[in-house]
């Protein structure tokens, strides 16, 4: 283990991995920050100029361009008062009053500290939960994966969408997507039509591309026409400092926002835009002036942006150890890591433990340079989201998405497959079924069918399916928290109306 | 006039029909091929009558696509078809200058003098090139060629 760490620091300290760290983190900064394109959007585009990469500098380069994306979106969300990204949509509360208060460079500082913070605050928690989680994770039987499968399709169909009904129908499209091709445990070639492109399964890269990129493309051409109106972002001398020397003196603050991130991460399914919301209603709640909120301060913009990045550490740590991505980024992080031949679990910390390492400590350095990154590049990634045209953003994420699921196979039919996820994905949109249930759904179908064929053949040779599946100690608690997560819609409800939730926290969507 | 339409129940009735269609599908399967399909196209056929009879309790009917310009999205989708779709005769490359500027042309609010045409055309074979560069010659992840280019 310490070789592989020593080994996963020199691949960190490589001067190519370095400068990939840089245009990853930027990259990502710029996309997120152009809105319409999600954080989940943009390690799809970009997944396939990793295709080539080793497998080290490949998800180093993701990594850096997931914290860039999920930070970016803070530069819309304060300067022209639309989120970049779903996950910045707390920081718009507070960000863009202040910017219209002609406070727009104390926003970005204060949005750029506690990204740093919560992203190093996350990173931290993923490297000292992953391992043991993974190791854990070894005691995870078929029933135990199949509870965890349905668990995972729980929590997303009730907080993905804003009807549950729609959430539990696109979750069970996804599992029976997931269907096609050949059964794991059988055999059979199912639902191929006699297609041989539909017989090895639906590529998930391909279907996600389609479901995150090709709507967006839509929704792009629907508002050609939309024009921002920027307010203006100019440096002062000494508001960087003064800021963020005001802003690490909020410690508690800062912790509570980055915690509540984390957790919100690890739960399946649960994005950025969740966290940032639960963060910035507890901020309220527990501020001495919460009638402050709402009008332009930073404790807002800090919540919110804390909680976001921190998000991103915790999204991999069920990713990493059970193959169960936290957020819409992290599901398209795990088809690059399919896709790099790493499987997630114990495998990655003891035979892949050094491209592991380097990944999780790259996290780090990803988050470092968004500070200066963030703070001398700020202006020009403020110009970028009036000066960009949709006349052209609109064709090269297409052109993207075109060669992006070709690259995977070399296969045209795969092509053609992701316009038509895409279409679907749009029309569902339309209708209320957003594809994040439909994707998450598409990964835990094999989880979950594997875990419910394999359970009911050790439950018909032990003599008790019964006790299979409802007498173990961890599908017990696995089975308490689905049922909770089911009832959740109730409890919340409830909550809120006692007063509890200070804001409403029915973010439309989980699209990262 | 477009009349609106409940697409709640249109939803619902071609999922419940979808439902049908792979159940018989399933019919010939090994058992342990078909067990797994099955409960999930139960599961979605009781959710999808459940959404059929709320479409009824709480008639929701809406316009899908209200307020936006339906015939530039038709366009947009009729392109990147065929975008997709002449791939295999033109390769990536150049059916991607073409449709290219289509979408260009089509989302642009501008006027469209030849001025304007020549520069966006200039333009799109730059950004295609550019691609083209980076992915054939930098990452070696090739282009599909056409059987004409």
């Amino acid at each position: 283990m310490p070789h592989s760490i020593f080994l996963a620091f020199g691949h960190l300290l490589e001067i190519e991995n370095l400068l990939l760290m840089l245009a990853g983190v930027t990259g990502g900064i710029i996309v997120g920050a152009l809105p319409g394109l999600t954080a989940t959007m943009a390690i799809a585009l970009l997944v396939p100029f990793t295709f080539t990469m080793n497998p080290a500098s490949g998800l180093i380069t993701l990594g850096a361009i997931y914290c860039g994306a999920i930070y970016g979106g803070c530069f819309s969300a304060i300067l022209i008062g639309t989120p970049g990204t779903p996950s910045a949509i707390a920081t718009v509360f507070d960000g863009y009053p202040m910017a219209k208060k002609g406070e727009a460079e104390q926003a970005i500082v204060t949005a750029t500290g506690s990204s740093v913070i919560g992203g190093l605050i996350g990173a931290a928690v993923l490297l000292s939960l992953s391992p043991l989680l993974a190791e854990a994770a070894l005691k995870f039987g078929p029933p135990e994966y199949f509870w965890m499968a349905v668990f995972g399709l729980t929590i997303i169909a009730t907080l993905a969408s804003k009807s549950i009904l729609k959430g539990l129908i696109g979750g069970a499209f996804g599992l029976l997507l997931s269907t096609v091709g050949m059964s794991p445990i059988a055999g059979d070639v199912r639902f191929s039509f006699g297609l041989p492109a539909l017989q090895g399964g639906i590529e998930l890269m391909t279907a996600m591309i389609g479901f995150f990129c090709i709507p967006e493309v839509l929704f792009m051409v629907e508002e050609r026409g939309k024009s921002y109106t920027l307010i203006s972002y100019k440096r002062q001398r000494g508001v960087t400092l003064s800021t963020l020397a005001k802003l690490v003196r909020k410690p508690i603050l800062l912790i509570r926002s980055a915690v509540i991130g984390a957790i919100v991460g690890i739960i399946p399914g649960a994005g950025g835009n969740i966290a940032g919301l639960v963060s910035y209603n507890e901020a309220v709640r527990a501020s001495k002036t919460p009638e402050k909120f709402g009008t332009g301060i930073m404790e807002g913009v800090a919540a919110s942006e804390t909680s976001n990045n921190s998000e991103v550490g915790g999204s991999l740590v069920p990713l990493l150890t059970l193959g169960i991505p936290g957020a819409p980024p992290a599901a398209v992080l795990l088809g690059a890591l399919l896709l790099q031949g790493m499987r997630p679990g114990a495998e990655l910390y003891t035979v892949h433990a050094e491209i592991t390492y380097a990944f999780l400590f790259s996290l780090f350095v990803a988050n470092i340079l968004m500070l200066p990154i963030g703070i001398f590049g700020g202006k020009a990634f403020a110009r970028l989201i009036t000066i960009v045209p949709v006349k052209l953003l609109a064709p090269t994420v297409t052109f993207l998405c075109v060669i992006g699921s070709f690259a995977i196979r070399n296969n045209i039919m795969d092509v053609a497959f992701m316009l038509l996820c895409g279409l679907f994905g749009y029309v569902g949109k339309k209708l209320g079924f957003h594809p994040g249930p439909i994707v998450l759904g598409l990964i835990l179908g094999k989880i979950c069918e594997t875990g419910l064929v394999q359970s009911m053949l050790m439950g018909k040779a032990s003599g008790s399916t019964w006790s299979m599946f409802f007498a173990r100690p961890i599908s017990l608690l696995l089975i308490l928290l689905c049922l909770l997560s089911a009832m959740w819609p109730f409890i919340a409800s409830a909550l809120k109306k006692r007063g509890y939730f200070a804001i409403d926290s029915t973010g439309e969507g989980n699209r990262g | 006039m477009v009349k609106s339409l409940n697409w709640d129940r249109i939803a619902a009735i071609f999922l419940l029909v979808l439902c049908g269609f792979l159940w018989v599908e399933t019919l010939p399967y090994l058992d342990l091929a078909s067990f797994f399909p099955r409960i999930v196209i139960l599961v979605l056929a009781v959710l999808s009558a459940i959404l059929l009879v709320k479409s009824w309790i709480k008639a929701d009917a809406k316009r899908l696509f209200e307020g936006i310009e339906k015939k530039n999205i038709g366009f947009a989708v009729v392109l990147i078809g065929l975008w997709v779709g002449s791939i295999p005769l033109l390769g990536l490359f150049l059916s991607s200058i073409l449709f290219f500027n289509l979408l260009v042309w089509l989302i642009s609010k501008e006027r469209r003098n030849r001025r304007a045409v020549a520069f966006s055309f200039v333009l799109v074979a730059t950004i295609v090139s550019f691609f083209y560069f980076v992915f054939q010659e930098i990452l070696l992840v090739p282009f599909p060629k056409g059987v004409l280019f």
